[in-house]
């Protein structure tokens, strides 16, 4: 029999063939028939690009924080293709494939068309989350929204009003939050990370509220604590760039370690991967500081001159308080360090010795991506590893971001506070201090006891905080007490469900905005946003809403916010920079050495020379930069209270002090002073609330460290929706399209799990059914489950499909000793069962 | 243009210790710096007042695709195997000298780009043009500054006695912070910003008849900078205090406005204008020359030195001290900068000479025969030309002369001058100036 395909004879006998080869194909590739079904869905529904003029259109990624360049080429009025922009200094024409990816986002056929509302069923039906919807205007949703807004502030409750926001840093946020202060609001509250533990540690340490920035091109040595520097972790692309220079360099080239629990893909193309116990980075870390310490490998004249606390010291009281060298000679012998860390005894005196012999040499951690925050303590013990180093202030060391020109100049609004209450009500995250913890925490807190005050309503923006939430019943229940909630989103997604008012947000190809700084990249730096289409079906820019809103609610708020569109906002900001009257547009690598070389000497000749030449150019390149770093200016990066870098941070010394003096008539001293000091807080059996904990030490029935950890494909917990992603989320172990479960195989023989096979995994809180992979890239105490899929709500792409770890993870398992950004502790601190399912 | 930085007060001034007389000649393809090309080549410059061939920003681009950059560095970037040309030789070179310099050293280069392979590079007469610009804009470039010697500077030339920094009295040994006593001067963190000497040379010079009579009533040594003191000092300051509302930059200056000032503000009542010795001035030394200091700081340095002389002269002569702007004081060290550039000729008669001493004549000679007849080059000389024509042709020639057992010769500034000189003026013999220093 012959099958005949547009003149191809093709015999039965070969056709057999060719699908068998076909089969084995789609086997090799771990394709599995619904992932494949899937996928053909995504791609035929791929419409033939219409025809017409070929453009291409500068503007900034925002799929995730890195803040990449892009180059998008659209025909006639449709986006095509996404390449990185070569002029932008971040990414150099790379782009990875979250960028990449993103025109599925543009086209998805799940995209929010137009304003919804909770239907007026709901409350008979199921309440919020019953995902009745009935579709209103916008010019209904504004004036719903308006109207509860007027009302909040009439009864004098306006600060009681929080939004909850997952903006990249820019334009956006700084509009949120003129828009709260005119209206009477301080509670801007950010996900998923300002708090984190490698922030935190810089305030403490260096006093500084600017995030910390590396040289990582010219560094020697990269001893990396579990930061996916190759997966997310700070701008991706651009550390894949550093990751390219260490490879390339001419001579000897530099060394990165990567130590964590799990070979991730960083950890594979690492030069060497130290496993290592989960959580007990900071002692490993303290242990390499025995090793420089003890052998006197340490920059002497650095610690005299820059350095407070190394030394023991004596307070103006008299008090005499350990230093840094104390604690340490003390504390973290290797032979202890070995036994915490189950790393031996020759490698951390190795990695010591390593560290000290190749400068310069950086410590990085021990904040591991996007959502996860690291600790405090752990950064804290990471950065005192530069410090010990002298690795602060020049090349190949640890920086602090320069200021970029103050693109809300105009942020100076005086806070109003309807019905004219003297004194302010409190930030819920204490006008985001670094100790204030996870967003979605203080929220919940305020929403369930009321305290320090009730939430009103909630305005969610570019967030899925039901997702992360430390304890997704607890943070559903808390939405619960919020009388109004409005999300403004693309998709649906496991938040949307509980929102009174959707509003549907266009995605950063549709819309204007001007970003700040990507993290870890030590320049100033704005990458302008512009729309390659635009704005699809009924969506409008969060910014336009809240321009529109402001016009409506009138009072000092119109006048705070007097524009009309986003894009009026965004170029505003532009004038400010030109107003900076420093920098230069985007331009080539070679334009860059110039301006640089000019700009080390005083000059600053840019190619433009009005605001509107700046805004066109913008236009045309990306963004606009400061190229140069100016080394040295200690007084710019150690704001302490000694003017110095802080081993023991007497910023630190003042909460914990206070603390202990309010709790106790006759407070510890030494173990305050501790906790002023980097040191090692245990995840496990350390607290009371491990008391009650099933769990808690129970080694026997719960054996297994649970390690959820975040990929590239879905970084921040985003991409589920995307083909494209879901596509390559696990390609070490050729996983597509759902969660897996990592167990060593000598674990898994022991219980009989195949690899591939279902399994329970069980914490104390929850359990889950999940596929087993063998993967040796695990210490055999550990089970390691990607993050990101799970989603008990979103397209239909991302729906139903995979396992949230978020929900097997114990509540409120912390310990107490580690301040709130060390609720990066909560990530790791809960152990699981495996059995066959 | 645009507005430069603002005004931060008053501050002395000076001028350079001393200007060795020079001999000057005027050439057509030498480059300026970058302040004077960038006033060319931007809206709103003075045009035609200037010759400035060259482009700076290209010849950085022709500086990397040249593969120069492999080597050599410039401030840092680039290679390590070869010297930094942006800082060596340090002492200010002009344009015959660089070529002098490129000569001397060019079969070891030569020899070297053999080792590794690499392909010696040729030159279009506009791209060596190009490249000389680029490298004259970036000698004259300061660099940031070492802090730690700028504290040594700030303690050691008792400044801390009137100036504190953040009301600390800066400049102590590490780790020593005391409270500034009863200030005098103002606290210098108001200038941590300002990132360009000039800034500071301004604010200086404006402020040196108060502190002139501050010191002489505290009996206090006038302090003179040297060398790189200005950057290191303004980089210690800069490192102790953050810059309060950012840092601020210049914008490119105007020489031919400067060129007015220098009659403005009354420095051509002392000064001889540059490139004209003898015409007016008479009083304060020549502005120009290779005596004049490399960078914009150093000459900074000269002007703050050089201070209380002038003030006492200009006493003398009912004169009042002129004021500056930053921009005015910008402009005005754009003038003496761009016009040292236009070097007088050498000595044509003392070059045929060298033309001989040297060995060139054995193959270029007046009569024909071994290389080519230079005599098509009467009235075409210049040092971008020269350079270009080493790279070009210089490897062949090295090798010839090595087969001819001819050693390479080496030239000094004013050799490599009256060479270029005589090669312009072929066969128009020209008299010894008088007053010339012998090397």
């Amino acid at each position: 029999m012959k099958v005949r395909n547009g003149g191809i004879g093709v015999s039965r006998r070969n056709f057999l063939r060719f699908a068998a080869g076909a089969s084995a194909g789609t086997a090799a590739s771990g394709l599995t028939v619904k992932g494949m079904s899937s996928l053909a869905q995504a791609l035929a529904e791929e419409k033939r690009p219409p025809g017409g003029p070929e453009r291409w259109v500068a503007t900034t990624c925002q799929a995730c924080p890195g803040g990449c360049g892009l180059v998008v080429r659209c025909v006639g009025k449709r986006a095509v293709k996404i390449l990185g922009n070569p002029l932008h200094p971040v990414n150099r024409g790379g782009v990875c494939p979250k960028g990449q990816a993103a025109l599925q986002l543009l086209y998805h056929p799940d995209r929010l068309l137009e304003p919804l509302r909770q239907s007026r069923l709901a409350p008979i039906l199921s309440g919020r989350g019953s995902r009745r919807w009935e579709a209103l205007s916008w010019e209904e949703a504004l004036k719903l929204m308006s109207e509860k807004l007027q009302a909040i502030r009439q009864a004098g409750r306006s600060h009681g009003v929080a939004v909850l926001s997952g903006a990249r840093p820019g334009a956006m946020p700084d509009l949120w939050q003129r828009f709260l202060a005119a209206y009477g609001s301080p509670n801007y509250l950010s996900l998923p990370g300002t708090t984190d533990g490698s922030s935190a540690a810089a305030y403490f340490m260096q006093g500084v509220h600017e995030p910390l920035a590396y040289d990582l091109k010219n560094a020697s040595y990269v001893l990396s604590f579990g930061a996916n520097l190759l997966e997310g972790w700070g701008s991706p692309v651009h550390l894949m760039r550093a990751f390219g220079a260490w490879r390339a360099a001419e001579g000897q080239r530099s060394k990165l370690v990567q130590v964590s629990p799990r070979l991730s893909v960083t950890a594979a193309k690492a030069d060497e991967w130290v496993p290592i116990r989960v959580g007990t980075e900071a002692a490993l870390a303290l242990g390499i500081a025995y090793v420089l310490i003890s052998e006197g490998r340490v920059d002497a004249n650095f610690l005299a001159q820059h350095t407070f606390g190394f030394d023991d010291w004596t307070d103006t009281s008299g008090q005499r308080h350990a230093g840094f060298r104390t604690l340490v000679l003390r504390d973290y012998r290797l032979n202890e360090v070995a036994e915490l860390t189950g790393v031996p005894v020759e490698t951390i005196l190795r990695l010591g010795r390593e560290f000290a012999a190749n400068p310069p040499a950086l410590a990085l951690g021990d904040k591991p991506g996007s959502v996860q925050p690291g600790t405090l303590y752990g950064s804290m013990a990471v950065e005192s590893l530069n410090a010990l180093m002298g690795n602060f202030e020049q090349p190949g060391g640890v920086l602090l971001q320069p200021e970029g020109p103050r693109t809300a100049g105009w942020l100076g609004v005086r806070h109003h506070s309807a019905g004219e209450q003297a004194g302010r009500p409190p930030a819920l995250d204490g006008s985001r201090s670094p100790l204030a913890g996870d967003a979605a925490d203080v929220l919940a807190e305020a929403a369930l006891e009321g305290k320090p005050y009730p939430i009103e309503a909630l305005i969610l923006h570019d967030a899925n905080p039901v997702y992360l939430a430390p304890d997704r019943d607890r943070f559903i229940a808390a939405l619960a007490k919020i009388p109004f909630i409005v999300d403004f989103a693309t998709l649906p997604d496991d938040t949307t469900d509980f929102a009174d008012l959707l509003l549907p947000a266009p995605t950063f190809l549709e819309t204007w905005d001007l970003s700040g700084t990507p993290p870890v990249v030590p320049r100033a730096l704005r990458g302008l946003s512009q729309p390659v289409v635009p704005a699809r079906h009924g969506s409008r820019h969060p910014g336009d809403v809240i321009l529109a809103l402001a016009k409506r609610l009138g009072g000092p708020l119109a006048g705070a916010l007097p524009f009309d569109r986003f894009e009026q906002v965004v170029k505003r900001s532009a004038q400010d920079i030109f107003s900076a009257q420093r920098g230069y547009l985007f331009g080539t690598q070679l334009e860059e050495v110039w301006d640089k070389l000019l700009e080390k000497s005083g000059w600053w000749a840019p190619d433009y020379s009005t605001a509107d030449e700046l805004w066109q150019q913008m236009k045309e390149k990306g963004g606009w930069w400061d190229p140069a770093y100016h080394y040295g200016e200690w007084g710019r990066v150690f704001r302490t209270p000694s003017g110095k870098f802080e081993f023991f941070s007497q910023l630190l010394w003042r909460d914990i002090l206070a603390e202990a003096r309010s709790n106790a008539a006759k407070p510890d001293l030494v173990a305050a002073e501790r906790r002023c000091l980097p040191h090692f807080e245990p995840l496990f059996g350390a607290s009371a609330t491990d008391a009650g904990r099933p769990d808690a030490g129970n080694e026997a029935q719960f054996p297994f460290v649970l390690f959820p950890y975040e990929i590239l494909p879905l970084g921040e917990t985003r991409g589920a929706d995307l083909p494209f992603l879901q596509q390559i989320l696990g390609q070490h172990l050729f996983e597509r399209w759902e969660s897996w479960i990592e167990i060593h195989p000598e674990a898994a023989r022991r219980l009989g799990i195949e690899d591939g096979s279902w399994v329970w995994v069980e914490s104390s809180h929850r359990k889950a059914r999940m596929r087993a992979r063998w993967f040796l890239g695990l210490r055999p105490e550990v089970v390691a489950i990607p993050l990101g899929l799970g989603h008990r709500t979103g397209s239909r792409w991302s729906q139903g499909r995979g396992t949230n770890p978020c929900e097997l993870l114990v509540p409120g398992s912390r310990n107490p000793a580690e301040p709130p950004p060390g609720g990066g502790a909560r990530w790791f601190s809960t152990r699981v069962r495996i059995s066959r399912a | 243009m645009p507005v430069t930085a603002k005004s931060p007060g008053t501050g002395p001034g000076g001028v350079p210790k001393r200007a060795a007389p020079a001999r000057h000649w005027r050439l057509g393809g030498l480059a300026v710096i970058l302040l004077a090309w960038l006033v060319v080549t931007r809206a709103g410059g003075a045009e035609g007042s200037y010759f400035l061939p060259g482009n700076p920003k290209t010849g950085l681009k022709i500086f990397a695709e040249k593969g120069c950059i492999r080597c050599h560095a410039v401030q840092g970037e680039g290679g390590r195997s070869a010297p930094d040309l942006a800082r060596s030789p340090m002492f200010y070179a002009s344009a015959s000298q660089l070529v002098g310099e490129m000569w001397n050293h060019a079969p070891r280069m030569w020899e070297k780009m053999r080792i590794e392979h690499l392909p010696v590079p040729r030159f279009e007469p506009a791209e060596m043009t190009d490249l000389f610009a680029f490298l004259f804009s970036i000698r004259s470039f300061d660099e940031p500054g070492d802090p730690e010697l700028g504290r040594q500077v700030l303690a050691g030339k008792g400044c801390t006695r009137c100036h504190a920094i953040r009301g600390r009295s800066g400049g102590e040994a590490p780790g020593v912070v005391r409270l500034g006593s009863p200030q005098v001067g103002p606290d210098l963190q108001r200038w941590s910003g300002y990132r360009n000497a000039v800034q500071w040379a301004q604010a200086m010079w404006n402020h040196s008849p108060e502190m002139i009579q501050a010191m002489a009533g505290r009996g206090m040594p006038w302090p003179e900078f040297q060398g790189n003191d200005m950057v290191n000092l303004i980089a210690y300051v800069r490192a102790q205090s953050p810059a309060r509302g950012g840092h601020v930059y210049l914008r490119p200056a105007d020489p031919v406005v400067g060129k007015t000032l220098f009659q403005a503000k009354g420095c051509s009542q002392c000064h001889a204008r540059p490139g004209r010795p003898g015409q007016d001035g008479g009083v304060g030394p020549e502005l120009a020359g290779r005596a004049m200091p490399r960078t914009v700081s150093q000459f900074a340095g000269l002007m703050w030195n050089h201070a209380p002389r002038m003030a006492e002269r200009m006493a003398a002569r009912g004169m009042k001290p002129p004021r500056f702007s930053n921009k005015e004081m910008a402009d005005l060290i754009s003038y003496l900068f761009s016009a040292r550039y236009f070097e007088q000729s050498g000595n044509a008669h003392e070059g045929k000479q060298i033309f001989v001493s040297k060995g060139c004549a054995s193959c270029h000679g007046l009569q024909p025969g071994g290389g080519p007849d230079l005599s098509g080059w009467q009235g075409q000389v210049s040092a971008t030309r020269l350079a270009a024509a080493l790279w070009n042709h210089g490897p062949a020639m090295l090798e010839h002369m090595q087969q001819v057992k001819i050693d390479w010769p080496a030239f000094r500034q004013e050799e490599m001058e009256d060479l270029m000189a005589f090669l312009n003026r072929q066969g128009q013999a020209q008299r010894r100036k008088p007053g010339r220093a012998k090397p």
